[in-house]
């Protein structure tokens, strides 16, 4: 996800003109895509180094290679992605590799990790660095052997003179290397595909032996001498504060330290900003949440006191039947209506859902002395360490922002409100201060992915061909955090899978309506792909049975001819991901493909017993595409997944392995989506814990998860969020063969 | 949250271990279990993966040879946020076919 914060904050890697500068220092190569500077990088326990690794590789005299991760590690494997697309490029002795995490520091370029952007963001810059850095040490190479530098190749950490069987160790040649200019942009040679080592096979992530040792260390991990515990009471109802307090009785109980009142910020709540309430500080988390327990609090709920879910989701469900405010409008849908002969009417209600990854939000802030250090796991480093320079009115240059690993993100994490908490506290009690979230807290407060309806009507012609295709979706505008102003979702929100539909329909209109946010909402892992491939993926199954069709060749016939469909043309400021559609085109023949694809490997078709069947959904999302054949089993009542199938064009491969298992833990995640939801009575959430917010556990998981990979070599496309948005539709369509019940809402109930 | 105790993994509510500990597992790494975590690539994020390690030893110390539905019920209590449900069962299957439970 990209918003307007981020670009107002970060500068953009200039992709082209990456290589301005280098680093030379006295004993090791370091090449990097920004000026140098001479800040120090934040992880201690790296071996001891003659220079400062300010930017992505440092080679050093012993041929120890550290490559810099500077995006973050939720569980996606970029932490070994990233690093293997340099170090195949650089030849590197994968085993001489470590990898060190680096600081929020906008030298780095972008480190929002989130959008499924990493791979597609620095596939190519992280290549030239590591082939620029080989062709140096091919020429210091040469220089040394007074031949020319065609006649040295780089392979596994050394260079070879092929004529002579010379050979010279990385390290033996860094200090040379480094004293070299940087060769011309047109001089530095890729390596052809078939010469990858790393890049397209499946390394193990890097930290693996760590996390089965528990030796990882995540946000709720860190620790320092001398912090204390802080948890905060904060207001039940979003925008509302505390009107009262009494703190007695908590300042009794042993191990409390202090209590401290954060302001609220009112309505809607910035993910940049506290949530505001009481905070108690003790010597221990259990002591901090016996304090909690024991404040006495009177809150002034605010606007949305009243706030339920039932009666919303009506409001929103009005504004899904009501005449909307158009955002793609194709041909006449009013009048090419008139002429069909079948109309496929249908409302789709999706739910609120919460990230909640296993690690809870928490942070560790120190404040001493006009600076503040801090230490959490947080997706978007750099907005971070801004807004934690924000709130404690302290220049960017005074606040060190530690990346973590995270357990876990889904989208909250690139929320830093619970990083400012941590750092106003510590302002406020001069003392490190480490904030945990409980489960109950992180429930609570989440800025959820909000709930939706939308409505879909369809017109089928005497040729049993679709004319007319109307959906309308309303939902609260995730925008609001951007712009106050908001009424209806921004262009990047409908764009995820509402406007560019890419069904071959002659007469197309996409609405929304306006809707007021009454909690507090915002992105989760795929976004408002999960409402709109829903909608359009169950239509599309509709309209399958309305013409009576095989699904699949229904599925076939809706895309249509092979063709780059041009949503740039069909809509006025279509963002395509925030890429050029001319870099990354929406390709007809790509999605059919996927879609044949799993049907051969699915075995669609075949015969199914009673009470089983199977749904297909396919849908573009990140740049990648997807189609997911769901089977499923109906047993007085009760569904199982004997299998799910996925086909998946996200061009080039980093990991093949990292890759299934980003689609089979997403189908899960996706589950999950479909089995629990969030829901508020008189402005608060009424789930507390895992007992009442469903998520799938091993026995909801499909018995099988295949993963069917197309294998090209069109530029690299995002797999953290591909895998979500094709679940819930392809279920419930499969649901449907197996029963003849079309569920149009989730959570799913059978009764 | 589990703790290694005499080969029976513990789940209390986090407040009650004492703050600061790591994620506990059998440190050394080699256990059978965790082995089979290596080869089948099991963690994402890897949070919980001690605990579920855990469950999983404990799970095959009492019933080395389970079946798919004493696995999903052995591990029910240990929720997995990334999804690796199927890598985890995996693993301990293979880790009951090789015999060595630990």
């Amino acid at each position: 996800m990209k918003n307007s914060i981020e670009k107002s904050i970060i500068k953009k890697i200039d992709r082209r003109g990456f290589l301005k500068t280098s680093s030379i220092a006295s004993t090791g190569l370091i090449l990097g895509l920004h000026v140098s500077c001479t800040s120090k990088i934040g992880v201690e326990d790296r071996p001891a180094a003659s220079f400062k690794p300010n930017v992505y590789l440092t080679i050093n005299e012993k041929g120890e290679i550290t490559i810099l991760a500077h995006r973050v590690e939720m569980g996606q494997g970029i932490r070994t992605a990233l690093p293997t697309i340099l170090a195949d490029e650089l030849e590197a002795d994968w085993e001489k590799v470590t990898i060190s995490q680096a600081l929020a520091d906008e030298k780095y370029g972008d480190q929002n990790t989130d959008g499924s952007y990493s791979v597609r963001m620095f596939y190519t810059p992280l290549r030239k660095v590591g082939a620029t850095a080989r062709l140096m040490l091919e020429q210091a190479a040469a220089n040394q052997w007074k031949v020319d530098v065609s006649e040295c190749k780089a392979k596994n950490s050394e260079v070879i003179h092929e004529a002579s069987g010379k050979k010279l160790d990385f390290g033996a040649l860094a200090g040379d290397a480094s004293k070299l200019p940087l060769p011309a942009e047109k001089d530095i040679k890729l390596k052809d595909e078939s010469e990858f080592k790393l890049i397209g096979k499946s390394t193990p992530i890097v930290d693996l032996k760590d996390i089965i040792q528990g030796k990882a260390k995540y946000g709720i991990d860190t620790d320092l001498p001398g912090m204390k515990y802080a948890v905060i009471a904060r207001p039940p109802v979003a925008g509302g504060k505390v009107a009262s307090y009494n703190a007695d009785k908590t300042l009794k109980v042993p191990g409390v330290i202090r209590v401290e009142e954060i302001e609220s910020p009112g309505f809607p709540v910035a993910f940049t900003l506290p949530a505001g309430g009481i905070a108690v500080i003790a010597e221990n988390t259990w002591a901090a949440i016996k304090g909690r327990d024991a404040l006495e609090i009177k809150w002034d709920d605010g606007e949305n006191a009243s706030f339920n879910t039932q009666s919303y989701l009506k409001e929103l469900e009005e504004g899904a039947l009501s005449r909307g405010i158009v955002k793609r409008d194709n041909g006449d849908v009013d009048e090419s209506i008139k002429s069909a002969t079948k109309v496929l009417e249908a409302t789709y209600i999706l739910p609120h859902l919460s990230h909640a990854p296993m690690e809870t939000p928490n942070a560790l802030a120190y404040f001493k002395e006009g600076k503040c250090e801090v230490w959490a796991p947080a997706q978007h480093p750099q907005l971070t360490r801004k807004v934690v320079a924000d709130g404690l009115k302290l220049g960017l240059e005074d606040v060190t922002m530690n990346i973590t690993l995270l357990g876990g993100g889904f989208g909250r994490k690139s929320k830093p409100d619970f990083v400012v908490e941590a750092a106003v506290l510590s302002q406020k009690c001069q003392m490190p201060i480490k904030l945990t979230w409980t489960r109950e807290d992180d429930l609570h407060h989440d800025f959820l992915h909000s709930c939706s309806a939308q409505y879909l009507k369809v017109g089928i012609d005497d040729n049993n061909k679709v004319t007319t295709w109307n959906h309308r979706s309303v939902y609260p505008p995730i925008d609001i955090h951007f712009n106050p102003k908001a009424e209806i979702p921004a262009m990047w929100e409908l764009s995820l899978g509402l406007l560019d539909m890419p069904y071959d329909v002659p007469n197309v209109r996409c609405e929304t309506n306006k809707t007021k946010a009454r909690s507090r909402t915002g992105w989760l892992r795929s976004v408002s792909h999960i409402q709109h491939a829903f909608a359009v993926c169950s239509m599309a199954d509709e309209i399958a049975y309305a013409r009576k069709m095989d699904p699949v060749e229904n599925l076939l016939d809706l895309i249509g001819p092979d063709r780059n469909i041009e949503f740039d043309k069909l809509i006025d400021g279509y963002p395509n991901a925030n890429e050029p559609i001319a870099d990354f085109p929406w390709e007809s023949a790509r999605m059919k493909n996927v879609v044949n694809l799993v049907a051969e490997k699915s075995g669609w078709g075949k015969s199914m017993p009673i009470g089983s069947g199977m749904g297909i959904a396919t849908h573009k999302n990140h740049l990648t595409y997807v189609a997911c054949v769901i089977e499923v089993k109906v047993e007085n009542g009760k569904i199982s997944i004997p299998e799910i199938h996925y086909a998946v064009d996200c061009g080039t491969i980093i990991s093949i392995d990292r890759v299934k298992s980003q689609f089979e833990g997403g189908a899960i995640y996706a589950l999950s989506g479909v089995l629990g939801e969030i829901t508020f009575k008189n402005g608060q959430v009424e789930q507390n814990n895992f007992d009442t917010f469903r998520v799938a556990r091993m026995g909801d998981a499909p018995t099988k998860i295949n993963v069917h990979l197309v294998k090209n070599n069109e530029k690299p496309t995002g797999v953290g969020e591909p895998p979500v948005p094709t679940i819930a539709p392809a279920l419930c369509n499969a649901i449907f063969a197996a029963t003849g019940k079309r569920l149009r809402k989730l959570p799913i109930d059978m009764s | 949250m589990a703790q290694q105790s005499d080969h029976v993994a513990h789940l209390y509510p986090l407040p009650m271990a004492k703050d600061n500990h790591n994620r506990r597992t059998f440190r050394n790494g080699d256990h059978p279990v965790q082995q089979a975590w290596v080869e089948n690539n099991v963690p994402q994020c890897g949070y919980c993966q001690a605990g579920q390690i855990m469950s999983a030893a404990a799970l095959l110390k009492v019933n080395p040879n389970p079946s798919e539905d004493d696995i999903i019920s052995g591990m029910h209590g240990n929720i997995c946020r990334c999804g690796t449900y199927n890598r985890i069962k995996e693993a301990i299957q293979s880790v009951a076919k090789n015999g060595d439970v630990g």
